[in-house]
């Protein structure tokens, strides 16, 4: 009886413990998350904001209006854009950075790595002025670099075609130092009698890589990659301070076209909607991604 | 073995060379006068140093 008491005497000491926790999730996450979906089946607009009376309940309205406007699928193919061609590049520049920096014969370490890292601690919307900057057709260092090579100079941020490659290059440019980070802890889990048990066999460094080093980090790719997706398919203030989405609407991310509607139309109540929309597309891909890697997994 | 080790060596310096370019740009182009920046070629340097 006596023990009974105590159980459930530790239990509720559990549950004050956590309370806190749990406590400012509820606050913090819960009841934003639902009050945004509820706002997301409302016509919340700068009406609504006057005066309550002025709002609402339209059902899947908002998202059925969505489905159909050109913007927003214009938004979506930019960010599926950016995604596609972005997480590859920075996941490669990282894996690459941290490979090459894991080597032993590499001196001063400790430095290389925190200038590797410094572009991550630097302000977001100092760099992309900074980079606007470097990129500028006429006064630009990269023009001016790639003149030096005899090639043309590109108007980086003036055409559709090179503006999210731009972009990109300066998203890399900024994020790499942080995944770099985490490959290089798990790099350095691996050990060393693998490699050499691989060198003996006679496995070159591209063997000794694709054979020792990728099955070692292959979970660690696989959370990089999902927060990489999570990451770039919520792009905002890169194309925000550099482009303001143009030219011609090229670098419309999905969060750009939801700050649009949201707080330059206010249309809060379609804005949800596209959180909404980014959260399934988010989720869906996460869920390809575990299907992907177990799938790979399952083979060895 | 050695050969390597200047190849490795002199990557990591190339991609901290790449990587540190536009902060130390950054940090120059902060001592330059009004207006010094936006000539053609871009100044490495500011001409005369100000705060």
């Amino acid at each position: 009886m006596s023990g009974g008491i105590l159980t459930r005497r530790k239990e509720r000491a559990g549950w004050l413990f956590v309370a806190p926790a749990l406590i400012a999730i509820a606050v913090f996450f819960c009841i934003p998350v639902i009050s945004a979906l509820f706002l997301s089946l409302t016509d919340f607009d700068i009406y609504a904001l006057a005066d309550l009376d002025n709002l609402r309940f339209i059902g899947v309205q908002n998202y059925e209006r969505l489905l159909t406007n050109p913007l927003f699928w214009g938004a979506m193919k930019n960010t599926a854009l950016f995604s596609v061609i972005g997480v590859p590049l920075s996941i490669a520049a990282s894996l690459g950075a941290a490979v090459i920096l894991n080597a032993r014969v590499v001196k001063w370490r400790p430095i290389w790595r925190v200038m590797f890292f410094a572009p991550y601690v630097t302000t977001l919307v100092a760099t992309a002025v900074l980079w606007n900057y470097l990129l500028h057709t006429k006064y630009g260092v990269i023009n001016w670099a790639l003149q030096g090579v005899g090639l043309p100079a590109v108007d980086w941020l003036g055409q559709p075609q090179t503006s999210i490659p731009a972009i990109l290059m300066f998203v890399v440019w900024k994020i790499f130092g942080y995944n770099m980070l985490i490959f290089l802890a798990v790099l350095q889990t691996v050990p060393d009698d693998l490699y050499e048990a691989a060198r003996i066999d006679g496995a070159g460094p591209w063997t000794q890589f694709k054979q020792v080093t990728l099955p070692a980090i292959a979970p660690t790719l696989l959370l990089v990659s999902i927060i990489s997706v999570a990451g770039f398919f919520q792009l905002f203030a890169e194309p925000y301070v550099m482009t303001q989405g143009g030219p011609a609407q090229s670098t419309v991310t999905v969060l750009y076209f939801m700050y649009e509607e949201g707080f330059k139309w206010w249309n809060l109540g379609s804005a949800s909607a596209v959180a909404f929309i980014l959260f399934l597309c988010i989720f869906a891909v996460t869920l390809v991604q575990l299907a992907v890697a177990k799938r790979l997994g399952g083979d060895q | 073995m050695k050969p390597k080790a200047i190849l490795l060596n002199l990557a990591v310096a190339f991609i901290a060379l790449l990587v540190l370019f536009p902060l130390a740009w950054m940090t120059s182009v902060s001592f330059m006068t009004a207006g010094e920046a936006a000539v053609f070629p871009p100044p490495l340097w500011p001409k005369h140093p100000t705060l």
